[in-house]
């Protein structure tokens, strides 16, 4: 069998990594001046045109100049250049009725003048009023509220409430790192990306649930060995199968990051982000937060039976925890163990026998 | 289970999904485009199509000899004429000739009116059966998709009071009956129209987008009045229809003005509803142009029985002002006849028999005619203000550049994760790309048979089941290594690692589950179609996975009496 790879060691590495992350994006977030929401859910209109290349030649400026009069337009290049294809945003003002007719006509009066109305082509046009976006907004924070909700109740009733809320804190640092690129490079927000977001959360959750089953399964072949050494080993053998199942993953993605374009692109690329983030995560994120739940749990326990029992009573076994700890990346040695202790029933008089055995042998290796 | 009934089990599973496809591959390859582009047309449109395929069809027949037997494709026909030869008592023809057919109908009418149903229910048939096929969704094909709500709100404000559900749903059929009635704005082409939710409407135009339609079609008034018919105009056209038949109705089945009637007086249609619940043309009137009243005079309408006959009848209640007009009108032309005209079209036509003041009794229907007429004064008394707050359209370029983007995306997908597997595993990658492509099937089956509108964004959700839908072969895979590596035999290993990697791969398609399902349940639009993807690849992914796999590894080990694990690149050491 491989040998264990000492992936807990990394932990506060790995989450300094990942707050400052964080850290970066909500920066990114306010530098760039909050999100790019797509009418989707800010309201307004959006419009894909094409100026005929075979009739005049014109840049994104020269559109920008036609429409120079219309407050608040965003304009964005589709495709090559040389296509002049160009995607027109204007926001709705609030409630006002008729903003989408009149603003239909506006534009497609203003980009007739400027290039001649017989060379403008309107590809697709998306309006969106605003209550329909302001349910959407509702609608989305509940969905993401109501999935994780769910996820937690399943994963807590099929394993402990640490690995639920371990594998729950995952998925908020997946997406809170999502958001964070979606921010600093200004991707457009839409319904869309809340799709990915979604994808990504089930795909990590996904990756972690199956490394929880592994530690699951290896807490009974290991009764012995300290949680961090099955943590370790449980990540080990599951690695060629989150690294198998992210590559496979990603190609499938990046040949829709190559061939789509805009919105499709931009969840595409979301989503190659949230898979390299996602098991990432897995592996750096949801062990350590069981690993420090346990310890801090025992730290409890030992303070309770300190006082219930008084200090003899957790002693033996507050040491041999300490002790296991302060060994951590002995798989090898919790193998042998594993081995020659059977699944059996656990009691506390094992635990007594089983550690001069252990002592010596670390005496052996120093 | 034995080997042979997972087989059996298997092979239901892909003759259903077999049957689920089929509609859809039926529509796409075996459906020529000409019947395709018909089935999106409006009613008058197919209405037409068939008449004239009837009389090139009648044409046909009387040019074969009569005592020919009749062609296979017209064997539809000899099914009236059987009736008919019953009904005389006389013998049918073991075999049908021409001759004998034509024998078999009263009239040439009756022929013709038989081939015009065949041809036309056929069309209608297509368009039925959307809901049993992939759709291409406004993204793919371009179109026009149009949110609307209708402004209950304001309703409660005019009236004072808060809505009662029944009142809710009376103004939502108002909305909808204004919607269908404004149709033909669209020319050749016919909407789907559907109500979403509690105040929602969906209207639906595929094909290259018209917006100055759609906006006529969304802000027009469902303009309700009262006008007198004008017998003696009436009488000239009839006289007009019957030396020029069909002279009077354009190209797209709109109704021309032809120049003989006077001056003051218009052509208008005589609707009624049909099966499906669209106005279809009945006939024709000729009314004075100017109205004798407007329907906005119009308080209430209500159906009820009437206490002698029983039958039911239409009372609906005008203003006091409304009342001194009808009043006036009425008097004044006693024994003409009155119609009432929602848009362009004649809803009902009534004889004045005496004068009338506001409460008004309009008798002479079924049930359901009389329901209907009922709405069409309340649309008149109580108009829905419509709101869009959701509108895309598509041109058809985009849509035809995207399909292919689409299909691009999923057909190198795919082949680079089949090829991977293939490349990583061997032997067991077979069988892992033999569960994957038998997984699209299903999933494609399944999308198909629920009426599944493909957008963009669920292909984008088939491509990322594909790359995600290994996950579980891989999971097994590993584990079944993992097992062959401790010395087990090829048997016990794959055993094993099946039965390992059960739970894992539950618990982790369990919970992505729950947030697909999450998704699609509250989700909208792009999102729940995404959602539905998901959610259906994840459950055939497992089928495939744990069933399919685990039948050929089976057939492999106990068959075939593999000895050797082809399951890596490189020979895993037992």
């Amino acid at each position: 069998m491989k040998r264990p790879i000492n992936f807990l060691k990394l932990r506060f590495l790995m989450i300094t990594i990942s707050l400052l992350l964080i850290a970066a994006g909500i920066a990114g977030y306010f530098i760039r001046g909050g999100l790019n929401f797509g009418i989707d859910f800010t309201a307004g209109l959006v419009q894909q045109i094409r100026v005929d290349p075979a009739a005049v030649r014109v840049d994104i400026a020269d559109v920008r100049d036609a429409l120079s009069e219309i407050d608040g337009v965003n304009l964005q290049v589709v495709g090559p250049p040389a296509a002049q294809q160009f995607t027109v945003k204007v926001i709705a003002p609030g409630e006002e009725p008729g903003f989408q007719n009149r603003m239909e006509n506006r534009l497609s009066q203003l980009l007739g003048d400027a290039f001649g109305a017989e060379n403008i082509e309107i590809q697709s046009s998306d309006f969106v009023g605003p209550r329909y976006s302001r349910e959407l907004a509702g609608q989305t924070v509940s969905i993401v509220l109501v999935a994780m909700l769910l996820i937690l109740i399943y994963t807590t009733f099929r394993f402990k409430i640490r690995y639920a809320t371990a594998a729950v804190l995952c998925l908020i640092h997946d997406t809170l790192i999502m958001m964070g690129v979606i921010a600093v490079f200004q991707l457009e927000v839409t319904t869309i990306t809340v799709a990915a977001i979604m994808t990504i959360i089930g795909y990590s959750l996904n990756d972690t649930i199956v490394i929880f089953d592994r530690v699951r399964e290896n807490q009974e072949l290991m009764r012995d060995s300290d949680l961090a050494v099955i943590l370790n080993t449980s990540i080990t053998q599951s690695m060629s199968r989150t690294l198998l199942t992210s590559l496979t993953t990603l190609l499938a993605v990046a040949t829709i990051f190559i061939f789509g374009t805009g919105d499709i692109k931009n969840f595409a690329l979301s989503l190659m982000v949230g898979v390299v983030v996602g098991t990432y995560s897995t592996v750096f994120i949801a062990s350590p937060v069981v690993l420090g739940w346990s310890r801090l749990s025992d730290k409890r326990r030992k303070r309770r039976d300190i006082q219930m029992y008084g200090r003899q009573a957790a002693v033996p076994a507050a040491q041999a925890r300490r002790e296991e700890a302060a060994s951590e990346a002995g798989g090898t040695e919790a193998k042998e163990i594993a081995k020659k202790e059977p699944a059996g029933p656990k009691a506390p008089v094992k635990v007594t026998r089983v550690q001069p055995t252990r002592k010596k042998k670390k005496k052996k290796k120093r | 289970m034995s080997k042979r009934f997972r087989l059996l089990l298997i092979l239901i599973l892909i003759g259903v999904a077999l049957a689920f496809l089929f509609p859809t591959v039926k529509w796409y390859f075996l459906i020529p485009e000409q019947k395709r582009e018909l089935s999106y047309a409006s009613r008058n449109q197919i209405k037409l199509y068939a008449e004239r395929k009837a009389a090139d069809t009648l044409r046909e027949l009387q040019n074969l000899e009569p005592d020919e037997p009749l062609p296979e494709e017209y064997g539809f026909l000899t099914e009236k004429a059987k009736e008919n030869y019953r009904t005389e008592g006389r013998s049918i023809p073991r075999v049908w000739t021409v001759e004998q057919l034509f024998r078999g109908y009263l009239s040439r009418e009756e022929l013709l009116l038989t081939l015009e149903d065949h041809f036309r229910e056929e069309i209608v048939e297509l368009k039925e059966g959307a809901d049993r096929r992939i759709q291409l969704g406004l993204d793919l094909r371009g179109g026009m998709r149009v949110l609307i709500r209708a402004d209950l709100e304001q309703l409660e404000e005019a009236g004072g009071q808060a809505l009662t559900a029944a009142e809710r749903e009376d103004a939502m059929r108002r909305a909808l009956e204004i919607l269908n009635n404004r149709v033909d704005q669209f020319g050749v082409r016919e909407p789907q129209i559907r109500r979403q939710g509690d105040d929602l409407i969906l209207v639906e135009l595929p094909g290259e987008a018209d917006r100055e339609a759609m906006n006529r079609y969304i802000q027009g008034k469902g303009i309700l009045n009262f006008h007198l018919v004008d017998e003696e105009a009436l009488a000239l056209f009839i006289e007009y229809q019957q030396a020029n038949p069909g002279a009077f109705i354009g190209p797209n089945g709109e109704i021309l003005q032809p120049d003989i009637l006077p001056a003051g007086t218009t052509l208008r249609g005589v609707y009624s509803k049909d099966a499906y619940g669209i106005d279809q043309l009945r006939g024709f009137t000729v009314i004075e142009s100017e109205p004798g009243l407007s329907g906005n005079y119009i308080r209430n309408a209500q159906v009820s029985a009437d206490p002698i006959t029983g039958r039911p009848v239409v009372n609906f209640f005008l203003t006091g002002e409304g009342g001194d007009i009808f009043y006036k009108l009425t008097s004044d032309n006693v024994n003409r006849t009155l119609a009432v005209i929602l848009g362009e079209k004649v809803k009902a036509q009534a004889r004045i028999n005496e004068p009338i003041r506001d409460a008004v009794q309009v008798s002479g229907f079924d049930r359901a005619e009389a329901e209907d007429l009922a709405l069409v004064l309340r649309t008149g008394a109580l108009p829905v203000p419509l709101e869009v707050i959701n509108q895309q359209s598509v041109g058809a370029s985009l849509g035809e550049d995207a399909i292919r983007i689409g299909l691009q995306a999923i057909t190198y997908g795919f082949a680079l994760v089949i090829l991977f597997m293939l490349i990583f595993y061997k032997g067991a990658g077979l069988i892992a790309d033999l569960a994957l492509v038998l997984n699209l099937y299903i999933m494609v089956g399944v999308l198909s048979v629920l009426g599944f509108t493909l957008t963009l964004p669920s292909i984008a959700g088939v491509i990322l089941t594909v790359g995600m839908a290994v996950d579980a072969n891989v999971i097994v895979f590993e584990r079944i290594k993992e097992e062959y590596r401790t010395g087990k035999s090829v048997k016990a290993a794959v055993k094993a690692g099946f039965d390992k990697a059960l739970w894992a791969i539950l618990d982790a398609n369990i919970t992505t589950f729950i947030a697909a399902v999450a998704l699609s349940l509250l989700g909208k639009g792009p999102v729940q179609g995404f959602a539905n993807t998901l959610a259906i690849g994840i459950v055939s992914s497992l089928i495939t996975a744990l069933f399919v796999s685990r039948l050929i590894f089976d057939f492999a080990t106990d068959v075939l009496r593999v000895s050797r694990l082809s399951i890596m690149w490189r020979r895993v050491q037992g």
